[in-house]
């Protein structure tokens, strides 16, 4: 039985045979039109790259001030970590614990997670934990929100510009480094390629134990 | 699977009526009948359903609780501003009148585009996907599967507002002279987002797919690529 050679639709569920394309060509769902893959040029090496850039990044953008409020000799600054204590310090903590779910925790464990699974594809090794983790990433995807709060940063410096002097942070380039990192580290990633790398190297040493 | 590559051939085929189920997470296909115990995916362990469970009653019911929360979060301020002693409480629609105001017609449009119109466009959006389904529509099924990929796609753009929140509330602490503390519509407007986009999780698009039955809109049985459609225009 050669299921390997069929593909369904994820959105309507047509069973269709499974084609080879060109990388960066995408397949397309006769019925619904949906992406059913797009075949992505060393889809390993270059998330493994990104996702290390964006840890690296990480730390500063979320320490490091984004940008400093200046008005009548009154000065504030603030990084991310402080729009969550500012959030929780007036009483929203839910609020608070959803800006710090989408803007610090979920961007770094998807980062951690793509990092994880590259490298375990890359060295050939834990491959037990690399499905699950996968999987998490899949599930994780679309509530990490950078590029939503970085839009939000830009909002509010039209807001505040009348309102006060504003300068920028090291911080703020940081920031918008690791959201343009991580969304290039999801573009590049091949979740098909990954799936099916996984699956040959488990079965692979299936058949030798 | 010899038979069911025949049985392309003479019919489109879903994979479900061809006894196989599609991973969602994987997107491997297992066959109905060498289904383990635990009825998990054999390469990533989540597990599998012919379609998402009880998809129509989950989304319907988070579908009703963010319409009810829609109006505390609109009607309620989002934000307190207080300047210079003057304690001014801002709801999503009057700081949009102040970017009107203040001459950001580009801004006021993000922002009405992402915290008014976003939301209803897309419970309005699936609450007709769902009606359509009830009522065993079978036409303009592109279309509908369509707009709920457009609904998937902008629904987690509505958080913009919390974030400015967010940035006002952290940078804008100076004592006497101003503070922006945020107000309880906020609470209730990312409750709405976070809502709207767990229906979005819950629905399953095959399900309006399943009224055809065989009828179907074309017979080829393999994807389309970009080369394909630039030859059929």
């Amino acid at each position: 039985m050669d299921l390997e050679r069929l593909i369904a639709c994820p959105e309507c569920d047509l069973l269709l045979r499974r084609i080879h394309v060109r990388p960066k060509v995408k397949a397309i769902c006769p019925r619904c039109r949906s992406l059913l893959f797009q075949v992505k040029p060393d889809p390993v090496e270059r998330t493994l790259i990104l996702s290390l850039t964006g840890l690296i990044l990480f730390v500063p953008a979320m320490i490091l001030p984004i940008m400093r409020l200046n008005a009548l000799g009154l000065e504030q600054s603030a990084g991310i970590l402080q729009w969550v204590s500012a959030l929780f310090r007036t009483g929203f903590s839910l609020v608070g614990l959803v800006v710090l779910l989408t803007v610090a925790v979920i961007p770094l464990v998807k980062l951690t997670l793509l990092f994880h699974v590259s490298m375990g594809i890359r060295m050939g090794t834990g491959w037990k934990i690399l499905g699950p983790s996968f999987r998490i990433y899949h599930h994780m995807d679309e509530w990490g929100m950078l590029e939503i709060s970085t839009l939000g940063i830009l909002v509010s410096i039209i807001k505040l510009k009348d309102m006060a002097q504003i300068s920028y942070g090291t911080g703020l380039l940081c920031f918008a480094l690791l959201m343009i990192v991580s969304l290039w580290a999801s573009n590049t990633l091949d979740q098909h390629e990954y799936w099916a790398l996984m699956k040959r190297r488990k079965s692979r040493t299936g058949s030798d134990g | 699977m010899i038979f069911v590559e025949e049985e392309m051939e003479k019919e489109r085929l879903t994979a479900l009526e061809a006894g196989l189920f599609n991973c969602l997470d994987c997107h491997l296909l297992a066959p109905e009948g060498e289904m383990p115990a635990d009825r998990r995916c054999p390469r990533c362990g989540a597990r599998l359903h012919p379609r998402k469970p009880n998809s129509m009653q989950r989304t319907w019911a988070m579908l009703i609780t963010s319409m009810i929360l829609l109006f505390p979060a609109n009607l309620l301020p989002i934000m307190t501003v207080t300047y210079l002693g003057n304690r001014e409480p801002n709801t999503i629609m009057q700081g949009i009148e102040h970017f009107v105001h203040s001459g950001d017609y580009f801004i006021a449009v993000i922002i009405f585009f992402a915290s008014i119109l976003v939301p209803a466009f897309k419970i309005v959006g699936i609450a007709l996907i769902l009606i359509s389904i009830h009522r065993q529509w079978k036409t303009w099924l592109r279309h509908r599967t369509l707009m709920f990929r457009l609904i998937r796609f902008i629904g987690r753009w509505s958080m913009l507002d919390i974030f400015v929140i967010a940035v006002m509330v952290a940078l804008v602490n100076m004592g006497g002279l101003s503070t922006i503390v945020p107000a309880p519509g906020a609470t209730y407007f990312a409750a709405v987002v976070v809502m709207t986009m767990l229906a979005a999780n819950t629905f399953d698009t095959r399900l309006m797919w399943d009224r055809l039955k065989g009828t179907g809109l074309n017979r080829r049985s393999h994807p389309r690529t970009r080369r394909d459609r630039r030859r059929t225009i």
